[in-house]
């Protein structure tokens, strides 16, 4: 099964953190996704820039426009993300114990289109 | 015994283990548990006129299973594929007659529906519902009427955790060894929604609500007989000494409270069994088995009261106390604040009370303590403001009438807009 | 070449009551999308469609330093996320340009560069 996780902290977080705070997070991300080969695969994933380097494209009634910023402003934005393959639920979730304890993480499976990969 | 009584008896004890063969077997969800409710139909028609088989679990079992193969034979029909499913099942069909003799295997696969119910990807309330319906095997029907919701609200209930288990994934299987212990616990606490469900004050005597809280112990004991985890021991001892007093909550003028209760219709040999178990539970193991716990010897404190002035209010305290520390609320400092106010006196329990009503605005209950305590205190009118808004605040027909009455003791207060 | 993220935010209530015309008609949208990229020389990396929140599942911390799984996303929004797109590209705002196909058939669409901070990049 495909799962999307999403991954949510205060941007602040990684900011402030300290040398060690951020080695420590690195080698959670790594602890993660060892967690993930060895039942299934990682197909993709990224951290995701600060809010404010998103643009927003909205058309209500067809008119589109286009704004600096992300969609919502959030205390917890999405950070980052991981598009992986693995056997059910309880795989997923038991990766995810590996990221840092800080995170708020949603575990969402992908709808999977037979024969339809974007990529 | 009738037909239809041995069939009763058949469902509502090998439901669960029925259904998690099949499960094991065949891996769908949705077929097996119609192909199943299908047998049972079967037994209904058939069993009282050619009599009762010797082993009607088996019966029921051959039965379901025949149910799904002709399913899953159509299915592979009309895909036009290979029957591999089926040939698959074959395989496995012609092992399970072992199996049943296995106990080892057959219990595992309860406990993987029992897991797959709990799991803490479901709302608790879908949880709840779930157990019962698959582990327990309770209809639909009396799982609405026990949760006081319609039919069509729980079926849509059930259905919707059903799709879930499917669309996220959620597997029929036992965790690692790791993760285990957490994943009971949520059995636990899901056991115990259903449990507190079941004594939510509904409006005078309900059997069916008791019934409620009897199979949510149901639900505790067959996980317990599967895999013995502290937290469902410590679970099942508060549970038991909770339910050991439901002959005496109830008489024909409505609730009875605790103080007030007839001791001797209180459940002598579930208490004893609670204590037993209770004693075998560790200190500090997690916050939530040493909650339930804790819950348990205050619980024990009072069924080990002959009547109500033989209290030992100072262990109950210092109980609540500790409690506090491990699963710290309002609603607890509200329980510690009465037996403080029993053991030290009503002052001292209102000073605990103290700045609740910013975490607890809409509840009635911190007012109606507090009025209690007032009361005591000797101060009446303090006491009549506090029951006045306790009384605008509660919304329980049962709960209503008493605190009605209580007020009234205290004579004629202020008139209050209609 | 930048990696970027495109986020689908979409009203799961609303999608909900789409009639299956104007599903037809996103998904075509889509295709149409998919393929001004290639053309246009941006590469899709990965992509997919979410599965509705209340498939989600939840970890967070517990406050006492453990973590509490639970139904549902990790937060009620209005809007939530239904699909994404990662993006490969030498020309974010020919890519932005792209995202009005899908903007203009009723998608909100966020463009997000990726950071450079993963395992990967850092080691």
């Amino acid at each position: 099964m495909k799962y999307v996780v999403l991954v949510a902290a205060d941007p602040r977080g990684w900011v402030e953190a300290t040398p060690e705070e951020r080695q420590a997070t690195m080698e959670a991300h790594t602890a993660f996704e060892r967690a993930v080969a060895r039942s299934g695969r990682k197909l993709s994933g990224a951290a995701l820039a600060g809010a404010d380097t998103a643009t927003t494209l909205r058309a209500p009634d067809g008119e589109w426009a286009v704004t600096d910023g992300p969609f919502v402003e959030l205390a917890e934005q999405i950070g980052g993300f991981y598009l992986v393959e693995l056997p059910d639920l309880d795989a997923a979730i038991g990766a995810c114990r590996e990221l840092p304890r800080s995170y708020a993480v949603e575990i969402r499976p992908v709808i999977d289109i037979e024969g339809y990969d974007p990529a | 015994m009738t037909a239809d009584e041995a069939l009763a008896r058949a469902v509502r004890e090998e439901w669960g283990r029925l259904l998690a063969l099949l499960l094991a077997q065949f891996r769908r969800l949705d077929l097996v548990e119609d192909a199943l409710a299908e047998a049972v139909e079967a037994a209904a028609r058939h069993w009282a006129p050619e009599g009762v088989p010797a082993n009607p679990s088996a019966w029921l079992l051959t039965a379901a299973r025949r149910r799904v193969l002709d399913r899953l034979r159509a299915e592979a029909m009309a895909a036009r594929r290979r029957p591999l499913l089926v040939v698959e099942a074959h395989g496995r069909a012609g092992s399970t007659g072992r199996r049943a003799d296995t106990g080892d295997l057959v219990d595992d696969d309860l406990l993987r529906l029992v897991l797959m119910c709990a799991h803490p990807a479901l709302s608790p309330e879908s949880a709840s519902a779930l157990s019962l319906r698959l582990v327990l095997g309770v209809s639909t029907g009396d799982i609405a009427r026990l949760f006081l919701v319609s039919e069509p609200t729980m079926a849509a209930r059930i259905t919707r955790a059903k799709r879930k288990i499917v669309a996220a994934g959620i597997p029929f299987g036992i965790p690692g060894a790791a993760e285990l212990p957490q994943r009971l616990t949520t059995v636990a606490q899901t056991a115990y929604l259903a449990f507190t469900a079941g004594y939510a004050a509904a409006s005078g005597p309900d059997l069916l609500r008791v019934e409620l809280a009897g199979e949510a112990i149901r639900l505790v004991r067959v996980t317990l007989a599967l895999r013995d985890e502290p937290v469902l021991r410590a679970l099942l001892a508060l549970m038991l000494l909770q339910h050991s007093r439901r002959d005496a909550r109830t008489d024909a003028g409505g609730l009875v409270l605790l103080p007030d209760q007839d001791r001797s219709r209180w459940r002598r040999d579930e208490i004893e069994e609670a204590r037993r178990v209770l004693a075998t539970v560790p200190e500090a193991t997690d916050a939530v088995t040493e909650s339930f716990r804790l819950q348990g010897l205050i619980a024990a404190e009072h069924a080990g009261a002959a009547d109500p002035s033989v209290t030992r209010w100072g262990r109950i305290a210092g109980l609540y106390a500790t409690l506090e520390s491990v699963a710290p609320g309002p609603v607890v400092r509200m329980a510690r604040a009465v037996a403080v106010a029993e053991a030290e006196g009503p002052r001292a329990g209102l000073a605990l009370l103290e700045g609740l009503e910013r975490l607890v605005p809409e509840n009635h209950r911190l007012p109606a303590v507090r009025a209690e305590l007032l009361v005591r205190a000797g101060e009446p009118e303090a006491a009549g403001a506090a029951y006045d808004e306790a009384i605008l605040l509660c919304r329980n027909e049962v709960e209503l009438a008493h605190l009605r009455e209580r007020r009234s003791r205290l004579g004629p207060g202020p008139t209050r807009p209609a | 070449m930048a990696r970027y993220v495109i986020l689908l935010p979409g009203d799961e209530g609303r999608l909900a009551r789409t009639s299956e015309e104007d599903k037809a008609a996103m998904y075509a949208a889509h295709d149409r999308f998919g393929a001004a990229l290639a053309q246009r020389g941006h590469t899709v990396a990965a992509g997919a469609e979410l599965a509705h929140t209340r498939h989600a599942t939840t970890l967070r911390p517990d406050g006492a330093g453990s973590v509490s799984v639970t139904d549902g996303p990790f937060a009620e929004l209005a809007e939530q996320l239904t699909g994404f797109y990662v993006v490969d590209s030498e020309d974010r705002s020919d890519l932005v340009d792209c995202c009005r196909i899908l903007a203009d058939a009723g998608e909100i669409v966020e463009v997000r560069p990726t950071g450079p901070v993963t395992a990967e990049d850092a080691s």
